[in-house]
Formats: structure tokens, sequence, C-alpha cells
């Protein structure tokens, strides 16, 4: 193997050693490539950005600051909880609490799905816009966790017998999911594009659907859950992530 | 940073005079001729989005996620114009060497340009910009095994590109 060869192996090190940079000193090519010579050398300074150049970015980085106040992110967060959790409520008012009521109900399942629901809904959504990543991709879970509960208060027993019955829970999912969702995308375009960020924002918020139909849908078998709730709930989230691929992004910020 | 989450106009101001020029060598390399575009979204993005800046968390990793971001943002919307065409490569190294070397530099950013963008970003951070590969993978959001992955597949095509200029030459 050549000195040159040998040099270009070891630029993946985390640092070259004494005989790399011996030899990069000699060699045109191999001097190239070490970051000093990038930073100092005189295509660099001739190529980097003049001073004129510089000052309008700068004047434009001052109006920007000034004209844009400093929001911090939890607001947005209490946000579109505040929004996610309203939706619910209003949502859950209008269709009742048939299933609650209903003898064969498992209250205790259902009570606590319900806070589950109520909990991805609100810190959910303050997680999802979490400038830590990590904090906010941990709301992805929601995808396993919600299914699982839904099917385990369900009773199991079937009441909606067509599709046309079962229906109307797909609408309340979709349609209850429209204020949250938008408010979801409005807040995302504020920071840098984000697909599974999109879909925690998604998940949250098309779950005040699911709040409400916890409460009210008396059918408990798991195939009308998992097809008339979970799959339209996570199909709207999944079309979150395609609008927001296609908008602008108003901030690069992660 | 903080001072300008604050409030201080000066912080910002501060921060441009010190990172501007450095952060820019790293856009021209991702962007080529776009860099003053990109830069200036950087900054901007960094004033409306202040209240995201996670205080106490080093601000050059940071700066230079946004900066990837805009990057990558900005390839995704304007196909990468190489500012040195690659028929013309073989000539720029058979030039005398002279004290100083113009030419190389930009022989070095041609061949990074043929890069796919992902590898190019992954070389230029960690070689030219001097990030470990555990802080690329912060800043840029994937695993650490992605970004040594990509620096690898970067590096050894880089090692390719440049045994070709150099056999030429």
């Amino acid at each position: 193997m050549s000195a040159c060869e040998t040099f270009a192996q070891h630029l993946e090190s985390e640092a070259l050693d004494d005989a790399d940079r011996a030899h990069a000193k000699g060699c045109r090519l191999c001097r190239a490539l070490l970051p000093e010579a990038a930073a100092t050398g005189p295509s660099a300074e001739g190529r980097g950005p003049n001073s004129a150049s510089l000052e309008r970015v700068r004047v434009a980085v001052l109006e920007a600051a000034r004209s844009a106040p400093v929001r911090p992110w939890w607001r947005l967060g209490a946000l579109l909880a505040v929004v996610n959790a309203a939706t619910a409520l209003v949502v859950s008012v209008m269709v009742g609490t048939g299933n609650w009521d209903s003898p064969a109900a498992h209250r205790p399942r259902l009570a606590a799905v319900g806070v589950l629901l109520l909990v991805s809904l609100t810190f959910g959504a303050v997680a999802a816009l979490d400038p830590n990543r990590r904090r906010a991709r941990a709301m992805l879970w929601l995808a396993l966790l919600v299914p699982v509960g839904l099917v385990l208060a369900g009773n199991g027993i079937a009441t909606a017998q067509t599709f046309g019955e079962a229906l109307p829970c797909t609408l309340v999912v979709c349609l209850s999911a429209v204020v949250p969702v938008v408010t979801g995308l409005v807040l995302l375009r504020g920071m840098a594009l984000d697909g599974r960020r999109a879909m925690a924002v998604g998940l949250t918020g098309a779950a005040a659907g699911l709040f409400a139909l916890n409460f009210e849908c008396r059918d408990g078998s798991a195939r009308h859950l998992l097809g008339f709730h979970v799959l339209p709930w996570l199909l709207v989230a999944a079309l979150l992530v395609l609008v927001r691929r296609r908008l602008p992004t108003q901030s690069q910020v992660p | 940073m903080e001072r300008f989450v604050q409030g201080d106009e000066k912080g910002i101001s501060e921060l441009f005079t010190r990172h501007a020029g450095p952060l820019h060598g790293f856009v021209r390399r991702m962007v080529g001729d776009a860099a003053d575009d990109v830069v200036q979204t950087t900054f901007v993005s960094i004033s409306r989005s202040r209240g995201r800046y996670q205080r106490g968390a080093p601000f050059r990793p940071w700066l230079y996620a946004v900066a990837a971001n805009a990057a990558r943002d900005h390839l995704r919307r304007n196909r990468y114009e190489e500012h040195v065409s690659p028929a013309a490569l073989p000539e720029l190294v058979a030039e005398p060497e002279p004290l100083a070397d113009p030419g190389l530099s930009r022989v070095v950013e041609a061949a990074l340009a043929q890069l796919p963008a992902n590898q190019r970003e992954a070389v230029v951070l960690h070689r030219f910009e001097g990030f470990s590969f555990r802080q690329i993978a912060d800043l840029l959001r994937v695993s650490e095994t992605a970004v040594k992955v990509r620096a690898h597949r970067g590096y050894e095509r880089l090692r390719v590109l440049l045994a070709h200029l150099r056999a030429e030459s």
C-alpha cells in the first residue's frame, strides 16, 4: 500500500498520526485534505465570504431577531396540548358516553385507557415538540401502546354488524383530528423537517377522536377497534407527515 | 446564545462575528455558490426560533445542525452545481506547485462535490470541521453507526477520485 493510500485510510481515524502529517508535508493532494490547509489556504480565503455579503447577512439576521419575539418551545407545546384536550372534550360531549353507561363495559379499563389517551393528547403533544429529539420520538411508542390499550379495554362484543354501522367511528376519528392536526402542522413549520417528530405530533393530535370514542362506542370487538378506530388514527398521523413534507419550512432549527 | 435568548441583541451579533466565517466554509462545501443564502437562512432560523435552544447545550454543534438542515433543504430544492467541472480536474492537479496552492483546494472541493450529499456532509463535518462521529450523529439526528458508514463510503470515493487525479497528473 502506498503512503498516499495509507494516509487516505487514516483520514477516517479520529486523529492522524505524525507519520501521516510528515507525509502530507511532502504531498500536495494529501496536504489539501488536512483541515488546517482548508481553513487557511489562499483558495479558502479567496472564495470565502466577503465582508459586504457578510454584512448583508448580519443585517437580515438582526432584522429577524427584532421582528420575531422569543417563543419558548414549551409554550407552543402547551398551546398544542390545550387545543388537543379541548377538541377531545368537545367531541366527547357531542357524541356522548354510551359505552361508559353500558352494563357490558369494563369501566376501570375504560378509565385507564382514557387516562392514557388524555396524557397522550396533552403531555404527549408537549413532548412531541421538545427540542430533545429522543423525548419527541419516544411518543412514537403510542403507535403500539394505544392499540393494545384499546383492545384490552374492549368488552369483546361486536355491535356494529355492517360497514355502514361502523363507519361513523372512522368519521369521528378523522373529523375530530382536523383542528389538532392543522395546529400541529402550523407549529411544525417553525422547525426543521423531521418525519418522526411529525408522526408523533400526528399521533397525539389525532387521538382526540379515540378519546371520545373510548367512552361512547359500544362495539368492543378487536376487529372494530383496530379497523375503525386505530387504523384511521394511524392514517391521519401518516397523512400529517406527508403534508408536512410538502410545506415550506420557516426555520431550520431542529 | 443564552444572552440572546433573554433578549440581548448583541448576543446574536457576537455569535455571527465568531461563527459566520468558518460556517461559510462548511456550507460552501455542501452547496457551492449558494453558501451566502444558506448561511443567512441558518442565522435567521436561529434568530426566529431561539426559543428552541436548549440552555447549557454547546452552541457550535447546534449551529452546525441548523446549517446542515438548511443545506439539505437547499439541495432538496435545487440541484447542486459543481463550481469546478469534472473535466477540469486533471489540469488543476498538473499546475506547477507555487508556495501557496490556490488550485488544490478547488480540486478537493470538486472531488467532494462528486460525493452524494449525505456522504459529503459526514466527511466535511469530520475532516474539515473537526467533529467526532458521536457529535455528528447528534447534530444530524442519526445513529453513530450510520455516520461511520456514510463517512467510510465518502472517504472511499474520495480516495478513488483523488487517486485517479494523481495517476493522471
